[in-house]
Formats: C-alpha cells, sequence, structure tokens
C-alpha cells in the first residue's frame, strides 16, 4: 500500500515538475508587433490621433492655462499649473529646471505631439509598405495620418522654440541624435504635411466619421481638406513671435488657406469621463467657480468704465453690477459670455492685480456635465485671420468690411460699432475679437496674438525652450537655458538659444 | 522530527530492547529552575516510542503503559530549554521531576523558515528573528500587519495611515530597489501572500519569523529580495490525546485623536469698523455683506478681503472654533473572538472565529469589520503518513470616507469662524458645500455624509499538505496552497450631490449623480515538493533537501462609471444614459518554475554549514533571461562547546553570503500601445532582456547567552542590489516614452543589535526586558541615466554616490557668507543683507514689514540651488519592551523609537497657502518677533520642494501598553473545574507619541517616502477593555 501510494505521488511529482508554460501574453495593450501590422488595428491607431493630438493640446498638464494668464486674458494667482508665477508682475522666467514643479508644463505637450507624430508615421509607413494593403482605404487613413503630423509639429512650432523633424523620410541618425531646428522650419514642415492632407482629401472621396473627429455630423473629404488648410492659416497667422515676425509672414499663403478652410465653425463633441473621452482641460480650469478668472483687461476691452489692471487698495472690485450700462460703446458679449462676481477669493497678499470681477460664463453648460459642443476653430477666427491678411498686405477696406460684416460676430453679438479703414483702429478691432469673440477657442491662440502684437508684458516668454527631461536625455548639462524674465539669467545659453529673441521686450506691453 | 531520527539513530546503534512482561508509569513533576513555581502544558515525551503526556494544572505528569527499559525524555515547553535526558523504566511506577530553566534567547525553540528543515535557534548560520505568541497575545494588533512593530530588530513597520483596516509598510533592512516596492515576501501557514496582511487576525498566530536579508532569503529566490516574513498559526499540535481548549476574548475600545495640527487663531485681513457686531461670521472692512447672512459663500457679497498693510495674523475672528476638535469623533473598536483547539488520537485540530470592528474617527463613515474563519487540522494516518490542511476564510467591509482624502485638507483649511453645519442655503441640505465665501476648499463634512464608499471583500487561504516518511532517511513532502482574492468597490454620489459649477448663482449645482463599481479576483496556485533525507557519518549529521515550485497567479479587474441619474433613487448603471458609461478591464498571468537544493551540516552540534542553490523562472523576466540563479553558504561556530567562557552559557559566530532578488513588475517586458476607448498611442518599449534585480548579502552575527539571563545577538550585513529596474527616459523620436531597464547599483549596510533579558525572576515577581535595535544605510552607488526626482512631488532625489532617501529641492539663505561668496546671484553689496531673528537672510532694514523675505540659496549660475535638504532615512529604530508581573498582576509596555529621518511637511506647507498654519499666528508677541504673512508664504513658495517644511521624524511612541489579571484556577473554584484562567486587560495602543514633529503624526507617508500628504487619515489612539477566558 504504502509503495503503491508513494510510486503514485514520485510520478505525479515527476509530471508536475516539468510541465509550465512560462510565455505569457499581455493581453492589456497591444504590443508593436500587433498594433503595426494589421489594416485593422493600423487603421485604429490613424483614427485615434485626431482624439490624442486634441487631449494632448486641451490637457490640464499643457500650455493652456500658463498661456491664458501669460497673455492677460485669464488671471488666477492659484499657483495650479505654474499660472501663479506666469501671472506675476514684473513677470519671472520660466523655471526650465529639471526639478520645477511644472516641469510638465513644457514637457507633456513636447512629448504627446512627438508620439503622435510618431504614430501618424507609423501608419504611413504601412501605408507605403506594399506588404500591407489597405485598399480603398488608403486615401482616408493616410490624410488623417498626415493631417495629424500637420497639426502636431505645428504645435511644436507654435510653443517651442525648436524642435526636430521625424518623418517617414527619417532614418539612421535622424532617429538616433536628431538635429534640433528653428520653430520657423519645423513650421514648414507642418505646413507641408497639413497641404499634403488637403491634397490627398481633395482628390479622394471619403467620411472622416463623427467618432474619429467628433465634431458633430463628422466631416466628408472636401470638409476635411478645409479643415486643413484652416489650421494652416492658423499655424501661419500665429507663427510670428514679434510684430516685426507677424508682419513678415506670408499673408497671401494665409488667405489663401482661409479661402480654402472652413465655411462654418468647426466644434469639437467635448464629452470628458464620458463615452469618446475628448476633453477640454484647460478651458475647464480656466473658467471653473473659484479657479481663473477674465483678466479686467479683457473687461476693459468691452466697457472701458472698468479698470483694465486692479489699482492696489480696499475698493476692489468695486465696479459692480450696477455700473454697467448699455451703451453703443460697450461689448454686448459682456453680457451674454461673462458673468460678474461681487467678490474676489484670490489671496490679497499675492497682489491684487490677480483679482477680477468677471468669470467666462459662454460655455456653462459644460461646467459640471462635462459635456458640451464648443468651438476649436470658429468661422470668426478665420475671419480675423482673413482680416489680418489684409490689413497686413494693405487692403484696409476690405479689412474693415470683414469687421463690419453685419453678419459677423462683431455686430451681431457684439453690437460694436463699425471699425473705420485705419490700419491702427483695423488691428484693434481683430485683437478685440480675438480676445472675446475667441476667446480660449483652440489652445493658446491669446498668447500668440499678444506676442506677435508685442503686448505681452516685459519678461514673458514669447515661447518654451526645450524640456529639461528633453535636455538631460539629449545628454545635455546644466544649467538649462530658458526665456522670459526681467533680465537674462546668469546661466542661460544653451547652444542655439537668444534669451532675447524669446522674451517680450515690453516694448509696446499693453502696461 | 531531527530529533526524532536522531535518537532512533543512537537508540538502534546503543540498546537493545528486552521485553518484559509487565509494564511501567513514569510521573513526576515540573517546576520553574529559579521560581519553583509548577509549570503546566509542559510536554513530556519518551522520544524512542512517541508516548508522552502533559502536565496538569499543578505541574503533574503520568505516561503509562510502558515497556521497561532505557529510553530519551524530552520536555519541552515554550520559553524554558529543552531537557532531554535518559531514563530507566521499570516495571511498576518510576518517578521523575523536573526543573526547567528558561530558556533565555530561546535557543532551543524551533525555527522553520529558511532553513532546509525545522532547525533550533542556536543551530542557525543566517538570520531569522522569531516573535512567538506570547510576545503578540500581551496586546494583540489589530493585524499581523502591524504586530511586528518594534518587535524584531532591522525591522521597521510604518502605518501609513489610521485608515481602519488598512495594511503598514513593512521594510527589513535596508532599502533594495529603487522602481518596485521594499514589503518583504509574506507566507501564512504555506501560503505566498498576494493580498495584504491587513486583514489577518493576530489572536490565532502562533509565531511570525522574519528571514532577513538575502543570504537567509535566497532559499526563497526571486521574490525575496526584500526578505520573508513567515506567519503560522495554531494548530492544536502540543495537545494531549482527548485535550480540548477553549479560548475565548471579547474586547471593546475607544479610538480617538490625540493630537490637532497647530492652526492660527488669527488672520491678516483688514476687520470692519464694526467687526464686534456680528459673531457669526467675520465682518471684513470693504465688503458689504447681505442681510441676514450667517456664513458660508454668498454671491450677494460684495467686496472682498483685503490684507491689513501690516499683514500682521494678529486680527482675531468673530468666533473661533477648534474646526478640528468639531470634526473628529470618538471611534469604537470590538473584536469578538472564540478558539477552540483539540486533539483526537492522531487528529489534531484547531478552528476559530474572529469578529472585528473599527470605526475609526471619521464621522458618517462605518469603518472597517472583518469576520474570519479558521480550520487547521493534522491527520497523522499512519507511523508514515501526516496530512495536514490550513483554511482560512476572511470577509471584509470597508466603509472609507466618503468625499475622499480630500476631506483631511479641506477640514484644516476651514476658518475657524466657518459653520461646517449650516445647511446648504439653495436646497437645505446639511453640511454646505462652500461653508467659507474666501475659498474654494469645500465642506469635509459634507462628502462623508452623502457619498457612501463600500468594499467588500471575500478572501480564502488554504494549504494542504501531505508528508511521508518513505524511509528512515528520506521524507517526502508535497504542498498546495492557494488564495483566492475577491474585492468589490462602490462609491455612489447621489443625483442631487453638490458640486462648485453650473449657472447658479451660489456657484454650485447638482452633479446629477455617478455611480463607480470596481471588482477584482485574484487567484494564487502554488504547488510544491520537497524531498529531504538526512544521514549521520559519526559526528557529522548531513541534511539534503532539494524542492520544486510552481507558481501559478491570475488576476482581473474590471470597473464601471457611470454620470447622470436618469432615474433617481436607483444606484445602478440601467438608471443612467448607456452614453454616460463607460467601463475598462485588467488581466495578468503570472507562471513561475523553482528548483532549489540545500545541504546542511552539523559536525559535532559545533560547526555548522549550510549551502543552497536555486533556479528560478518566470513569465515575468523578459524571454530572453528567463532563468535566474541564486545561492547561499552559510556557516556557524558555536564556541562554548570548545571552550569554558566563565560568562558565556552560548556563543556563537556565524557568516552567510546568500543572493535574492525581486521579479520585475507585469508589463515591463512588453512593448506597449495605450489603449483607451478603442484608440491606441504608444506608450512603452518593451524589454526582452529584463531580468530581476539581484541582491547579494554578506553577513557576520555573533549572539549568544551570558549569566544565564540574558541573551544577545549582533550582526553585520552588507547588501549590494545590482540590476535595479530603471525607467529610462527615451527621446520622443520613435513614440516610445520610456523603457525599463536593468541598471544603477544600490548598496545597503546594517547593523542589528538585540538583548533579552529576565531582570528578576521569583515566584511572585517577573521582569522581562526586551530591546531591538538597528541602524541602516543605503546608497545608490551607480546609475546609468541622469539623475531623477522620484516618490510624491519629486521629492526623493536618484543620483549616483547619493543616499536613497535623500530629499532634494531649494534651500534658504541662512548665512551671510552664503551671499558673499557668490555676491553677483544675489545682487547688490553684503550690506545690504541681514540675519533675522529667525535664522534667515533678508534684505537689511526688512525686519517685520512686508519686505521681509527670506531668499532662496543660489548656485554658482544664479539659479536656485537645487540641493540635499533632507534624508528620510532614519538614523536608527530600536524596540524596548518589558514586562512586569507579580502574582496575576501584569504589566506590559512596548515603546517604539525612531531616531533622526526627516519627514517633508507638505500639509503645513499647504496650510501656509491660505494663512491657516499656526505659525504664522503672530497674536500676542511683541511687535519686534511678529513676521508678516508674506514672510511665512515665501516659504510656501507654490510647494515647491524647500527646507523650509523637511521636519525631523524622531519620535518615542508607547506603541503598546498592557494592564492584565489573570485569575488563575485557584482563584476560579467557584466556576468549577473547566475554566483554566480568566484575564481581565487594559489594552493601549500607539497611546502616546513624543515628538517634535509638527503634523498630527510623525509616522507619515512610507518607510521609503516619509512625506506627509495632505489626504492622509491620521493615526489615532485606542484604549480598549479585554477579557480572555480559557477552558
Amino acid at each position: 500500500m504504502k509503495n503503491r501510494i508513494l510510486t503514485i505521488a514520485i510520478a505525479g511529482m515527476v509530471t508536475l515538475a516539468s510541465c509550465a508554460d512560462l510565455t505569457v501574453e499581455n493581453l492589456n495593450n497591444p504590443d508593436t508587433e500587433r498594433a503595426l501590422s494589421s489594416v485593422s488595428d493600423l487603421t485604429t491607431l490613424a483614427e485615434g490621433l485626431i482624439k490624442s493630438w486634441h487631449n494632448g493640446i486641451h490637457s490640464y498638464s499643457g500650455m493652456g492655462m500658463p498661456t491664458a494668464v501669460l497673455a492677460d486674458a485669464a488671471s488666477c494667482s492659484w499657483g495650479n499649473v505654474g499660472m501663479r508665477e506666469m501671472g506675476t508682475e514684473p513677470r519671472p522666467a520660466f523655471d526650465n529646471a529639471p526639478n520645477y514643479g511644472y516641469r510638465y508644463l513644457t514637457a507633456t505637450p513636447f512629448s504627446s505631439m512627438y508620439s503622435i507624430n510618431s504614430s501618424a508615421t507609423d501608419v504611413i509607413k504601412a501605408i507605403k509598405d506594399p506588404n500591407i494593403d489597405f485598399g480603398a482605404d488608403a486615401a482616408r487613413v493616410e490624410a488623417i495620418a498626415r493631417f495629424a503630423q500637420g497639426i502636431s509639429m505645428g504645435y511644436i512650432a507654435l510653443a517651442f522654440d525648436r524642435g526636430y523633424i521625424i518623418d517617414e523620410n527619417s532614418e539612421g541618425e535622424a532617429l538616433t541624435s536628431p538635429t534640433l531646428i528653428p520653430y520657423s522650419e519645423l513650421m514648414d514642415h507642418a505646413i507641408a504635411k497639413l497641404v499634403e492632407a488637403a491634397t490627398i482629401a481633395g482628390a479622394n472621396s471619403f467620411t472622416i466619421s463623427e467618432a474619429v473627429i467628433n465634431t458633430p455630423g463628422g466631416l466628408d473629404n472636401a470638409g476635411f481638406a478645409a479643415l486643413a488648410h484652416s489650421f494652416a492659416a492658423r499655424f501661419l497667422a500665429n507663427e510670428g513671435r514679434t510684430e516685426a515676425e507677424r508682419a513678415a509672414t506670408d499673408w497671401n499663403a494665409v488667405i489663401t488657406h482661409v479661402s480654402n478652410g472652413i465655411t462654418s465653425d468647426f466644434n469639437i463633441n467635448n464629452d470628458q469621463w464620458e463615452t469618446g473621452f475628448w476633453y477640454n482641460e484647460h478651458y475647464i480650469y480656466l473658467v471653473y467657480p473659484g479657479w481663473a478668472r477674465v483678466d479686467m483687461r479683457v473687461i476693459n476691452m468691452m466697457d472701458d468704465s472698468y479698470p483694465s489692471h486692479n489699482p492696489d487698495g480696499l475698493d476692489f472690485p468695486a465696479p459692480d453690477s450696477a455700473r454697467i450700462f448699455d451703451n453703443a460703446e460697450v461689448d454686448d458679449r459682456l453680457w451674454t459670455d461673462y458673468t460678474h462676481l461681487s467678490s474676489n477669493n484670490f489671496r490679497p497678499e499675492r497682489g491684487l492685480y490677480f483679482f477680477s470681477s468677471f468669470r467666462y460664463t459662454r460655455h456653462n453648460e459644460y461646467i459640471g456635465p462635462w459635456s458640451a459642443v464648443m468651438q476649436e476653430i470658429s468661422m470668426s477666427e478665420m475671419h480675423m485671420y482673413h482680416a489680418e491678411a489684409l490689413a497686413q498686405t494693405g487692403n484696409l477696406a476690405g479689412a474693415a468690411a470683414i469687421l463690419n460684416d453685419p453678419a459677423g460676430a462683431r455686430k451681431v453679438r457684439g453690437g460694436l460699432p463699425d471699425v473705420a479703414a485705419d490700419a491702427a483702429a483695423i488691428h484693434a478691432a481683430i485683437h478685440h475679437e480675438r480676445m472675446v469673440e475667441s476667446f480660449l477657442d483652440g489652445v493658446g491662440n491669446e498668447w500668440f496674438d499678444m506676442r506677435g502684437r508685442d503686448m505681452l508684458q516685459k519678461g514673458s516668454p514669447l515661447h518654451w525652450p526645450i524640456p529639461a527631461e528633453i535636455l538631460e536625455t539629449l545628454g545635455v548639462t546644466i544649467p538649462f537655458y530658458t526665456y522670459g524674465g526681467a533680465s537674462e539669467p546668469v546661466g542661460n545659453g544653451g547652444e542655439g538659444t537668444d534669451w532675447a529673441a524669446g522674451t517680450a521686450s515690453g516694448a509696446k506691453a499693453w502696461r | 522530527m531531527f530529533k526524532k531520527l536522531l535518537s532512533l539513530a543512537i537508540l538502534s546503534s546503543l540498546l537493545t530492547v528486552s521485553a518484559f512482561a509487565q509494564s511501567g508509569t513514569l510521573s513526576g513533576t515540573v517546576t520553574d529552575a529559579s521560581t519553583g513555581e509548577s509549570l503546566p502544558a509542559v510536554n513530556v515525551v519518551l522520544t524512542e516510542i512517541m508516548k508522552g503526556a502533559s502536565t496538569n494544572a499543578d505541574g503533574e505528569y503520568q505516561i503509562t503503559g510502558i515497556e521497561p527499559g532505557t529510553y530519551t525524555v524530552e520536555v519541552t515547553y515554550i520559553g524554558y530549554s529543552t531537557i532531554s535526558q535518559e531514563v530507566s523504566i521499570s516495571a511498576g511506577t518510576n518517578t521523575l521531576d523536573f526543573e526547567m530553566a528558561t530558556d533565555i534567547g530561546l535557543l532551543d525553540e524551533i525555527v522553520v523558515s529558511g532553513v532546509a528543515d525545522g532547525t533550533p535557534r542556536k543551530k542557525l548560520t543566517v538570520s531569522v528573528a522569531k516573535v512567538d505568541a506570547a510576545q503578540l497575545s500581551k496586546v494583540p494588533a489589530t493585524s499581523v500587519a502591524s504586530s511586528l512593530s518594534a518587535k524584531v530588530s532591522g525591522v521597521q513597520i510604518r502605518t501609513t495611515s489610521g485608515t481602519p483596516g488598512g495594511s503598514a509598510d513593512i521594510q527589513v533592512r535596508s532599502d533594495n530597489n529603487l522602481s518596485v516596492g521594499s514589503n518583504p515576501l509574506v507566507i501564512v501557514d504555506g501560503v505566498i501572500i498576494e493580498g495584504g496582511l491587513g486583514d489577518i487576525n493576530t489572536d490565532d498566530i502562533e509565531s511570525i519569523e522574519v528571514v532577513k536579508g538575502a543570504a537567509a532569503s535566497a532559499l526563497y529566490g526571486s521574490r525575496a529580495g526584500n526578505g520573508v516574513v513567515v506567519v503560522s498559526t495554531k494548530r492544536g499540535a502540543g495537545l494531549s490525546d482527548g485535550d480540548v481548549n477553549v479560548t475565548i476574548r471579547q474586547e471593546v475600545g475607544f479610538q480617538t485623536l490625540d493630537k490637532f495640527i497647530d492652526l492660527a487663531e488669527h488672520h491678516a485681513f483688514a476687520l470692519a469698523d464694526d467687526w464686534e457686531s456680528e459673531s457669526n461670521f467675520t465682518k471684513y472692512a470693504g465688503v458689504v455683506y447681505p442681510a441676514g447672512y450667517m456664513g458660508g459663500y454668498d454671491p450677494n457679497i460684495v467686496g472682498s478681503r483685503v490684507t491689513e498693510d501690516n499683514q500682521y495674523m494678529d486680527n482675531p475672528f468673530a468666533i473661533n472654533k477648534n474646526i478640528q476638535e468639531e470634526f473628529f469623533q470618538t471611534g469604537t473598536n470590538m473584536t469578538n473572538y472564540f478558539a477552540l483547539a483539540s486533539r483526537v488520537g492522531g487528529i489534531n485540530l484547531f478552528t476559530s472565529f474572529e469578529n472585528n470592528q473599527q470605526e475609526g474617527i471619521i464621522p458618517n463613515t462605518d469603518g472597517y469589520g472583518r469576520r474570519n474563519f479558521r480550520v487547521n487540522t493534522d491527520w497523522q494516518v499512519n507511523d508514515w503518513l501526516k496530512v495536514s490542511t490550513s483554511n482560512l476564510v476572511i470577509r471584509t467591509t470597508s466603509n472609507t470616507p466618503g468625499g475622499g482624502s480630500g476631506l483631511f485638507f479641506d477640514l484644516v483649511l476651514a476658518e475657524p469662524d466657518n459653520n461646517l453645519y449650516m445647511d446648504n442655503p439653495v436646497d437645505g441640505q446639511a453640511y454646505y458645500l462652500r461653508h467659507n465665501h474666501w475659498s474654494n476648499e469645500e465642506n469635509p463634512l459634507y462628502g462623508t455624509s452623502k457619498n457612501d464608499r463600500d468594499t467588500y471583500g471575500q478572501r480564502f487561504l488554504g494549504n494542504y499538505s501531505a508528508t511521508a516518511d518513505v524511509t528512515d532517511w528520506l521524507e517526502l513532502k508535497a504542498t498546495y496552497s492557494m488564495e483566492n482574492n475577491n474585492e468589490r468597490y462602490t462609491s455612489l454620489y447621489p443625483y442631487d450631490y453638490w458640486i462648485i459649477g453650473g449657472s447658479d448663482p451660489y456657484g454650485i449645482t447638482y452633479s446629477e449623480g455617478s455611480l463607480y463599481k470596481y471588482s477584482q479576483e485574484t487567484q494564487s496556485e502554488n504547488t510544491q515538493l520537497f524531498a529531504t533525507t538526512r544521514f549521520q557519518f559519526g559526528d557529522l549529521f548531513a541534511k539534503f533537501q532539494f524542492s520544486y515550485l510552481n507558481e501559478d497567479y491570475h488576476t482581473e479587474w474590471f470597473d464601471a462609471s457611470g454620470n447622470d441619474f436618469k432615474v433617481l433613487g436607483i444606484p445602478g448603471f440601467d438608471a443612467m444614459d448607456p452614453a454616460d458609461i463607460t467601463a475598462d478591464n485588467y488581466q495578468a498571468d503570472i507562471r513561475s518554475e523553482n528548483y532549489f537544493g540545500i545541504m546542511s551540516l552539523d559536525y559535532d552540534d559545533k560547526y555548522l554549514f549550510d549551502a543552497m542553490y536555486r533556479l528560478d523562472s518566470s513569465s515575468l523576466f523578459g524571454e530572453d533571461n528567463r532563468t535566474n540563479p541564486y545561492y547561499r553558504v552559510s556557516a556557524a561556530y558555536r564556541i562554548t562547546e570548545d571552550f569554558d567562557l566563565e560568562m558565556f552559557d552560548e556563543l556563537k559566530v556565524r557568516v552567510a553570503q546568500g543572493t535574492a532578488g525581486i521579479r520585475p513588475s507585469f508589463a515591463w517586458q512588453y512593448e506597449t500601445f495605450n489603449l483607451s476607448s478603442g484608440s491606441t498611442s504608444k506608450s512603452q518599449l518593451g524589454n526582452k532582456e529584463l531580468k530581476p534585480s539581484e541582491t547579494k548579502e554578506t553577513e557576520f552575527a555573533i549572539n549568544g547567552t551570558f549569566m544565564q539571563n540574558f541573551s544577545f545577538e549582533f550582526i553585520y550585513a552588507q547588501s549590494t542590489t545590482t540590476d535595479q529596474f530603471l525607467n529610462v527616459p527615451l527621446l520622443p523620436v520613435t513614440g516610445y516614452s520610456s523603457q525599463y531597464q536593468n541598471a544603477g547599483t544600490l548598496e545597503g549596510e546594517t547593523f542589528e543589535f538585540n538583548l533579552q533579558a529576565n531582570l528578576i525572576r521569583t515566584k511572585d515577581l517577573l521582569w522581562d526586558m526586551g530591546l531591538t535595535w538597528s541602524k541602516s544605510s543605503q546608497t545608490i552607488t551607480e546609475l546609468d541615466v541622469p539623475p531623477f526626482q522620484s516618490g510624491p512631488s519629486g521629492l526623493f532625489y536618484i543620483r549616483e554616490g547619493e543616499t536613497y532617501g535623500a530629499i532634494y529641492g531649494y534651500d534658504w539663505v541662512t548665512s551671510l557668507d552664503q551671499i558673499s561668496s557668490n555676491q553677483e546671484a544675489y545682487g547688490g553689496t553684503i550690506a545690504d543683507y541681514e540675519v533675522n531673528n529667525q535664522g534667515y537672510v533678508v534684505a537689511a532694514g526688512t525686519q517685520g514689514t512686508v519686505d521681509e523675505k527670506p531668499i532662496k540659496l543660489k548656485d554658482e549660475f544664479g539659479n536656485n540651488a537645487f540641493v540635499k535638504i533632507g534624508d528620510g532615512r532614519p538614523d536608527w529604530t530600536a524596540g524596548l519592551s518589558n514586562t512586569v508581573s507579580w502574582k496575576g498582576l501584569s504589566a506590559y509596555v512596548l515603546i517604539d523609537f525612531k531616531q533622526g529621518g526627516d519627514v517633508y511637511n507638505r500639509k503645513s506647507q499647504w496650510l501656509t497657502r491660505d494663512s491657516r498654519n499656526g505659525i504664522m499666528d503672530v497674536a500676542g508677541l511683541p511687535d519686534a518677533e511678529k513676521k508678516t504673512m508674506t514672510y511665512y508664504q515665501t516659504f510656501y513658495d507654490v510647494n515647491t520642494n524647500n527646507r523650509y517644511w523637511v521636519e525631523d521624524g524622531t519620535y518615542i511612541k508607547l506603541r503598546e501598553v498592557s494592564l492584565s489579571y489573570q485569575f488563575t484556577p485557584d482563584n476560579l473554584s467557584l466556576l468549577g473545574d473547566q475554566m483554566e484562567n480568566i484575564t481581565f486587560s487594559v489594552l493601549g495602543r500607539n497611546l502616546l507619541t513624543i515628538t517634535d514633529y509638527s503634523g498630527y503624526d510623525p509616522e507619515a507617508g512610507s518607510i521609503r517616502n516619509p512625506f506627509d500628504s495632505t489626504g492622509q487619515y491620521p493615526n489615532f489612539r485606542n484604549i480598549a477593555f479585554s477579557v480572555k477566558f480559557d477552558f
């Protein structure tokens, strides 16, 4: 009995001791081999690119909030995401140290845009691969991928002083030790990708479904081509870091892109925490009760009975709702898009200049349910690029005509008087529309406009340095260069950087 | 087993047993050698025939039916040195009394972990500490997790949160890992635990063995780089045939917070001239309040409060409440414990039930409850086969504070005139969300009352083994163990839960509700086979063991969340629009195979040698590095076996070296794309060459007993951990953000000292003392990536040559020399600066004004200097226990010491943001000592990490205290002869903390990252009353 039991037991043990299969598949995330081999997975990858771009650019940890306060469009004395620092007067330098608490403000957009660019490039390589057949869908997928390359690199060119080009033609050293090139060259590259996307879309019939682009009803190929042109117009118009650079923009190209661009607002169905997960976090925190407020500079533009800047003292915010009165000079949108708040809960000891009496409430329906259709690129924004291009190219009458269009937002919603065909008045009116009508549309538009007019407060960064963690990975040693601040930091100066060229001189600062 | 075989061998070679017609009886009394007191429940066994008896309450035993002859009698009792002597039994009555000496240092106690086979402590060649039931039962810890606090040298336990039912952070010796946790491998009754220890009750525990350091834990291979904790529960194995023991213990107690954070009771805002006309809220200058205003956010308030020009926080609030006192409640805790142990024939059984409830100190929150059912059995089927089972079923419920951990932040930021109990002005709900017009922080009570957060857990631990004595020299054992862990979590916000937002003038809106559900099941199954052989060659005794272990782990979770109830009052997803519901899931399988062989040599009881080799293969290792080896060699020499050292009764030196490792995390080897809502994006570059980190440790130790009443142990251990897991950032070129690689080396060093002393041992008075002390250091000696910040807020800086635990951040200038040596960076001349009365350099002439601001230290480039501002690693830790008994009365105190080790007090820093920090309150100070609000807020510095908030985490804690009285059978005659004793106790847990730390408790954050976050549930004091009945 004993021997029999033991024999069976030992036989069982020996069998057991040699049977484990140690190869385990990760069933939670696809790996490269899977994600980049099947047409279905590659199509899914391509179809997710626009959402990744949208969420990357609108992220809480991106540039939306600090640039809104840098532009004195929003005001916030809370320390979150660098808003207190970027809103402080006089402006400090951007802290480009590897240990800066909000280092992600630049690191996240930089990495996320390159991640999108990389995936778009993978898709394009697959399309070029004779072994992978996308069939009739090839044009649509390529158009999306080209578009993603364009909009991701366009934002790098808008926000950073430099970047590197990675696309389907990159190989060898370009991948292992890429060369940093100036934003202007990067912008050319981005525009070329957008034009390529528009060309493919213009030549092929397809539909970009609502699930892919999340604009109500989706887009057909023509609509998609128009959108690519509109982004190209936005990028080109906003590239200039100074008034002189902005004036030197190829405004005729802007007119061409606007003319080929969208014909109605390009809206996104923001549905944070719901099915699609398209979120506009920077917007939420710039308008959320108790968070950022509208900078009094913008309120003053609408109604100059309000101060543009809070004078220190006990009497702020004395101007209350009783002082609001309607006259032809007051922008009616102050009543429809903004809400007066009779007291502030910002910490007074941080500076009363942070105080503001208004909150932006145009999309109050988004705050709470976290679901709302909001403009990403409005027709007003496009009209203003057009008007600005005409003004920059000497057609003041044409620019005035756009501003005075009775069907335009300036007249319909703002109830504002006509603008004369005068360059200064036209530029002021365009700037007004950007700050009021397009407030917080897209990301960074207020900052781009202010820098292009030399209106930013002295010491404001005009663009971001390459993020510290990227510099670390590139093997650069501290001190890392940066931009901004009243004077050039002792340790500033990385190769190929120019502190002064990246920092607002304050020559025409609004204050 | 060893003794049995040894005896058999001796017997067979020396004796010839003759048969006699009549049998004999052996009887006698067992007493304590020093006190003369009779000892009950002592086992007296004739080893050759495995026949024995236990002593009764009077210390008497009797063994009948013995064939006359010579036998080895072995007398064993926990805490006393085993007596083993020859006895000649003749027909009829034989009498033999025994006097047992205290086993100081418990040298005879058998250790089963980290060794080939059960080994007496005096013959160990590696470090295995053992804590037995006697030490654990004085103040039964609320769970196994915290039961080791201050009891074992080299083991740090930190209760990282007061959350009832929460687990504790455990670290053995130095911290060896950069990217993975430092918790040791935990084995409970042979089950490798995947879930936490917080649910396992302590009343059942027979002993806990701690296998310290890689040399000792090498036997456990690639999971044991952080050491091993082996928990064994009671089994009824020591009972005599027919014995039934019943234990009933009831405990009820109270939980209170014994310390509040020092908060400001004054402010710096300008008061209205008529501020004293209001008693419900503070009336500020320049602010117009609506009629009938009673507090909280009101859209009709016009104006903003501003600071007074002098910015001194010395203005009173209209009402000065202690919000913390108003908020925290006295919670109750309760334990009902029942255990039954019995032995019938070849079967011994232990079964128990524990009901444990811990309410905690947060209002509107039920806290934690568990019900544990245990059945352990051993069945000696016949003379060669034994079958054992261990089974534990755990059911837990946990109701955690609604609204989440943010309430602890909101609580301390509330101002003293805020009314937490004010109703919502819009719909009358209790606890108005916006209780402070001047702040965004929400009413901490609101979430606790409206948001339900419930976790329901069900867990099963089972171990089944069969042991066969195949021959005299070969034993085979097979075990199968399993753990099944089910956890379900629900968080429900009702439709009418207020949140900030919407268009209501009060800035609040109904959230419309949300529901989150999470469900996880984890199943692990391990099968292990052992073959153990034992040989005696003259004076050499050799043991060999070979083993195979197969591990199979599967976990799976899914969650779903939905927003916006369409049908009110139904807490289900069906009451929502499907478009508002999302789901997620995860699954992972881990499979491993491990083989080891161990040899143990014992020459003449004095030269001891141990060697082992292990091969681990795991699916967690990259496919190109799937198998990794581990080894150990160790030796010991018992000096007192050769030399008669006058003072030392026992003296042993030993040395050991071995390797153990830590496995990579599941996902690290795989190249991954993030998957979210059906779309993909690149994430991590895989690494097929990833292998476990390897800790190699060398230790030297000396231990012994002296003057018959003292035992000591001194250990030095040095460890080097190579192949650390580093998440190496990649240039965002290929789209992959990072890759886990094996790189980097950590070196650790630990000194440990233990001392046990029987200071007094008389018939009526006993005084035992135990001391544990240890000191560890750990240094990053090699790092193959740029230095990086890790831990909460990136406070802990990982760089080559630096202590692991170093806190980095900005510093403040504290001497004029710092200015003058780098004048260009600071500007001006040295005459522009002076040191203020707090020791900080400020601009000359600014003291007491709003321009007085500390100055950040600059580096040579003029940037803010990023420097070491603290070190979280303690200088040393120690535990001191004292037990004094006089007759039935017993007092026990366990004191836990931690010397040094900085804590970063982020909470204090946050408090400064809102001028709530008590240090800012300058009311009553002479004007010359007053500082402005801005002065302190400069230290706040938007929460950058800086030295001002680094505090010394030294503490002395009264960790466990008990005062007990035991009624013995003499006292209990009225209750009949079944009752053995009744013990009444008053128990104290975390009774008192002596520290300079300003937060609730310096025991904050984890051992690795001592960081006092804003959301930590404070640790609290517990005083309880317990009565225990033994039948």
